[in-house]
């Protein structure tokens, strides 16, 4: 038995089973320890509400748009701010790197699939949406390829090369090594919340994004058992992530981020009306 | 000796999980380190070490080695560190150059609240004994109200008389079923009386009906937020609760931003336990209302005035500036920096009380040599010297905007800015109180 085939067929239910209870304890830990039966003041949204007539009168698309508010606020601040951190944190790490990569390239989606065969079939259907953007990849390739030289220069062939896995890969390798020397230089500047764990999960994800870009684009002259024990390693550091994922600082992209935008909506803007 | 005072400290801690709830926990377990919050905090400009998520890292420590089981074996590589007086030492030099202004919290790509870690943390630095001296006095005093001296007495008389000479001759003392009740402080008393005259002034014109204690409610309640003592916290709240509940007021207004409104506003029914008594308003969102509705009439002056955001009163209360008033009224000219982005002063929860000057103000009244405790204390002027660097950064970019006036609605801010600015390239730029502005150009 090979890393490919144990890692496959022995460690993947273990890795999900792992990675539900961690989730569960975590999600539990929040709702256990909420302070619910205490009094609480009086909410900005409601004296808005009372003045205006009802709830509903502040307006529907008032709170779509502070829902959106909250989430962008920190996005407009970093390209206020701190534009090489926009880039190589959130364009090139999370939006070009992670998101693209694990949701859109074709074999990635595959591997949801399986994993979660209700995407493909039944309660939420994904298919179609998966084979839209598909169909939108292919007329934007087509476009490319016939177009002429101006065409070829314009931002759609751009979004094109842009979008290519190989292209992504890179993209996410640079800004992981962006963040590792980043924390770097803070932690020589004295700043304290820089933990070995950082590090820890910066070079797991390289390790994950690494085995995958070299299983992806190694020659096809490459001999199967190379092959074979590079995907394993690639599915070995992915379920290592997966399993860990509650644990560690990336569960903000499955829970902590969502519950602290939810709750700043709650706190800043409801209650005190910021 | 050493596992004594471990154990000791550690019951601290267990007494403050009664303040760890779900929203702490995600204070403490998702931050991402990812540096956004860095920019915004008035701390992190003056040295790069003290930036929110490094001031927040400590008690994030403190509690992975009290709960997290895993991070306990692992000790420092997990970042979990003992309670111990070295360790809480080290976290007081992080936590009380916070002032909990709030900035970090409106920037956070995880809705992270770094001050209110910090607060949390000053609250186990209480429980050690490491506070200091000047702060724990003055809450000491607050809670046992021993703030109640003769000269306090004194003022407090000297300014029920005043307000008599404004007011038909009445004070209003305790009076029931009256609309407002003024919460008047031994602050106000000290530093802002004009404040307190020209907001009767003012409620009198408008025909509101006011009430005032019998003596004040306290030094600048809650003393307990600026130090992290929960009880003395939840103790001035019930205090002020109860007394505008027995006078059966609409409404507490407060006239000093400071932490008091959020702290009586939104944060009293948590700490106290106890439900609101009635409506909690600050000064600026009462003339604001009057305004919008046409019912407060100022003369237009020819200087181009600003406003300056209290934290307290923005980000922690969401009271936004009062537009109707200060764009009628005035050449308004807007910060770069205001709103939900404004700097702090520099006189936030605790360092205002550091201050020198106000430690002299106070030590005259309150009986108390509070400025030989200032000198005894290394750490309190380092950090005092530390909030009015901040102050005068803020009062710099103040002057960029060229207004002739500032106004804003704190005491603090108030005390702060006029300082910075005196000692600065422009100290003809005034520093006023929205009340006072209001008061003198009433029609």
């Amino acid at each position: 038995m090979d890393l490919l085939t144990f890692v496959l067929w022995y460690l993947s239910i273990p890795t999900v089973a792992i990675f539900v209870g961690g989730m569960v304890y975590k999600v539990m830990r929040y709702a256990l320890m909420a302070r619910i039966l205490v009094p609480k003041p009086e909410f900005r949204w409601r004296e808005i509400a009372i003045r205006k007539g009802s709830f509903w009168d502040i307006g529907f698309w008032h709170w779509i748009k502070e829902l959106i508010a909250v989430f962008l606020r920190p996005i407009i601040w970093s390209l206020r701010v701190n534009v090489l951190d926009f880039v190589g944190g959130l364009l090139m790490l999370h939006i070009l790197g992670v998101i693209l990569i694990l949701f859109l390239v074709g074999t990635h989606v595959g591997i949801w699939f399986n994993y979660v065969p209700y995407l493909k079939l039944g309660i939420i259907d994904l298919t179609p949406l998966i084979l839209l953007i598909e169909k939108i990849w292919f007329f934007l390739c087509l476009a490319v390829k016939y177009s002429t030289k101006v065409v070829a220069l314009s931002p759609w062939s751009i979004i094109v090369i842009a979008g290519n896995a190989y292209v992504l890969a890179l993209c996410v390798l640079a800004a992981i090594a962006y963040k590792f020397v980043d924390h770097l230089i803070k932690v020589k500047r004295g700043i304290i919340n820089i933990r070995p764990g950082d590090f820890a999960a910066l070079l797991l994800l390289l390790a994950v994004v690494l085995t995958g870009f070299l299983t992806a684009f190694s020659p096809i002259t490459t001999p199967i058992p190379v092959q074979r024990l590079l995907l394993g390693l690639h599915v070995l550091f992915g379920e290592i992530f997966f399993m860990t994922l509650p644990f560690t600082k990336f569960s903000h992209f499955l829970f902590g981020y969502w519950y602290g935008k939810i709750h700043e909506l709650y706190d800043a803007y409801a209650k005190r009306g910021v | 000796m050493m596992r004594a005072e471990s154990k000791n400290l550690e019951k601290a801690f267990w007494r403050l999980s009664k303040y760890i709830e779900s929203n702490t926990i995600h204070y403490v377990e998702n931050c991402i380190s990812c540096g956004i919050c860095y920019e915004i905090c008035p701390a992190y400009h003056l040295d790069h070490k003290y930036a929110p998520a490094p001031i927040g890292e400590w008690f994030r420590r403190f509690y992975r080695r009290q709960l997290n089981p895993i991070a306990r074996v692992l000790g420092k590589l997990a970042h979990a560190y003992p309670l111990t007086i070295e360790n809480l030492m080290k976290a007081r030099e992080y936590v009380y150059r916070c002032t909990n202004c709030g900035a970090c919290y409106m920037v956070c790509a995880a809705g992270i609240d770094s001050g209110h870690l910090a607060l949390l943390t000053k609250s186990l630095i209480n429980d050690a004994g490491l506070t200091p001296q000047v702060l724990k006095t003055l809450n000491e005093m607050e809670l046992k109200m021993t703030y109640l001296t003769s000269k306090v007495q004194d003022l407090y008389g000297k300014l029920i008389e005043e307000i008599k000479k404004i007011a038909g001759g009445e004070a209003h003392i305790n009076e029931p079923d009256r609309s407002v009740y003024i919460p008047i402080s031994v602050c106000d008393l000290v530093f802002a009386k004009d404040v307190i005259i020209s907001t009767i002034r003012i409620l009198e014109k408008l025909g509101i009906t006011w009430t005032i204690p019998d003596v004040p409610v306290g030094i600048r309640p809650p003393m307990g937020y600026v130090i992290g003592d929960f009880t003395s916290y939840a103790a001035l709240i019930r205090r002020i609760y109860l007394n505008a509940k027995e006078l059966n007021c609409r409404i507490i207004l407060v006239t000093d931003c400071g932490y008091m409104y959020p702290a009586l506003r939104f944060e009293g029914p948590y700490i106290a336990e106890i439900e609101q008594p009635c409506k909690i308003l600050s000064i600026v969102e009462l003339l604001e209302d009057y305004a919008e509705r046409g019912l407060l009439h100022l003369r237009k002056i020819a200087d181009v005035a600003t406003w300056h955001d209290p934290c307290m009163l923005m980000r922690r209360g969401g009271v936004e500036y009062p537009h109707a008033i200060l764009e009628e009224s005035t050449f308004f000219t807007k910060l770069k920096w205001s709103g939900k982005y404004s700097r702090c002063c520099g006189g936030g929860s605790h360092m205002f009380f550091l201050q020198e000057e106000v430690a002299k103000a106070l030590s005259e009244v309150l009986e108390v040599d509070l400025v030989k405790m200032l000198e005894k204390d290394t750490f309190a002027r380092k950090i005092a010297e530390f909030g009015y660097e901040m102050a005068k950064h803020r009062a710099q970019e103040i002057i960029e905007n060229g207004p002739k006036i500032v106004i804003t609605a704190c005491t603090s801010c108030i005390f702060m800015l006029r300082k910075a600015i005196s000692e600065s390239t422009m100290p003809f730029i005034e520093v006023k109180h929205l009340a006072e502005f209001v008061a003198k150009n009433m029609l």
